[in-house]
């Protein structure tokens, strides 16, 4: 059911404003859009089936420790 | 969550596509309110303040005194930096540098009169408190009237936090249609609102992570995106000469 709705809005956004840039001709917007709304999407599918996703913070803390040199 | 989320970033999207004018005339009326909710919370908890709580004064140690202060420095202030997006769109430049200056300064000094105010009422268990101005407010009780005031806090937080959102949005948007010459913002923002709320589900699998992040981490790794960028975009623009003559408008 979640999968189906993320289909479904991810659709509804792409034709929406994908269509739009396509018909302008404004390719470079197109390609950017494309490149997040994809992303979003592969996100948001996976998030969708309960895979779990790396957390970027947690990320984060680890390499901001390495730097520091675990004084924090 | 995940509805709340949604509807958080759905009405931010909804500010940032229509301008930082919207934006800013929303902040108007939230901000005041705001003020005026910390004025009301802080007058009626007068019978509630123990001035013994501020001592003893001045024993901080500087090592620990200088931690804080880079702390408080990182978040809030330097998150200001943010406002260097909004910047270029402004109407009248010429007040750029003292409307920033009043900002902070109002702002410093309210958040001085809340920590005040929270230090006198909660005393030393405001160290276990993760919300103090909610805890602060759940003190107040006016004849058993007046209570249950801590409602007015939450929905600060909430009106802070949409301002905060739609500025982020706008700025992050707005920044990269700039880097990539695009024609306009606009088409961006869904697509950032729907990776800034899979960033919000993702991030933090609990509130203790949350708050050791950003006591112990965010002060060492924001001060990168806070002042290191925009000292190297300002040197990058020096070297290249910018802004040419005759190209700066």
């Amino acid at each position: 059911m979640m999968l189906l709705l993320v289909v479904i809005a991810f659709t509804l956004l792409g034709l929406l404003q994908g269509l739009a840039l396509f018909r302008q001709r404004h390719w470079r917007d197109l390609a950017v859009f494309g490149a997040l709304w994809g992303v979003a999407l592969v996100l948001s599918i996976l998030i969708a089936l309960q895979v779990p996703l790396p957390r970027l913070f947690v990320a984060i803390s680890r390499l901001v420790r390495t730097i520091i040199g675990g004084s924090l | 969550m995940l509805v709340i989320l949604l509807l958080f970033g759905g009405v931010a999207a909804h500010a940032a596509w229509h301008g930082i004018e919207v934006i800013g005339r929303t902040a108007e009326l939230l901000v005041i309110a705001a003020i005026l909710t910390v004025i009301l919370t802080t007058s009626l908890l007068f019978p509630e303040f123990n001035m013994d709580n501020l001592r003893p004064a001045l024993t901080t140690p500087l090592p620990e005194l200088l931690r804080a202060g880079h702390g408080v420095a990182a978040f809030p202030f330097a998150e200001t930096v943010v406002f260097l997006f909004v910047f270029p769109y402004l109407n009248r430049k010429q007040k750029l540098r003292r409307s920033v200056s009043l900002g902070l300064a109002l702002a410093a000094l309210v958040l001085l009169l809340v920590s005040l105010r929270n230090i006198v009422v909660l005393g030393p268990t405001l160290r276990n408190i993760t919300y103090p101005s909610f805890q602060a407010a759940r003190q107040i009780s006016i004849a058993e009237i007046i209570t249950r005031l801590e409602v007015l806090v939450a929905i600060n937080f909430l009106s802070m936090g949409f301002i905060k959102l739609a500025v982020l949005l706008y700025a992050s948007t707005i920044g990269t249609a700039q880097a990539f010459k695009l024609h306009s913002y606009k088409h961006l923002i869904l697509p950032f609102m729907i990776l800034m709320v899979i960033l919000a589900i993702t991030g933090f699998s609990n509130l203790p992570e949350n708050i050791e992040f950003a006591q112990e981490i965010w002060p060492v790794y924001a001060p990168f995106f806070q002042v290191g960028i925009p000292l190297l975009t300002l040197a990058v623009a020096a070297i290249r000469k910018l802004p040419k003559r005759g190209a700066s408008e």
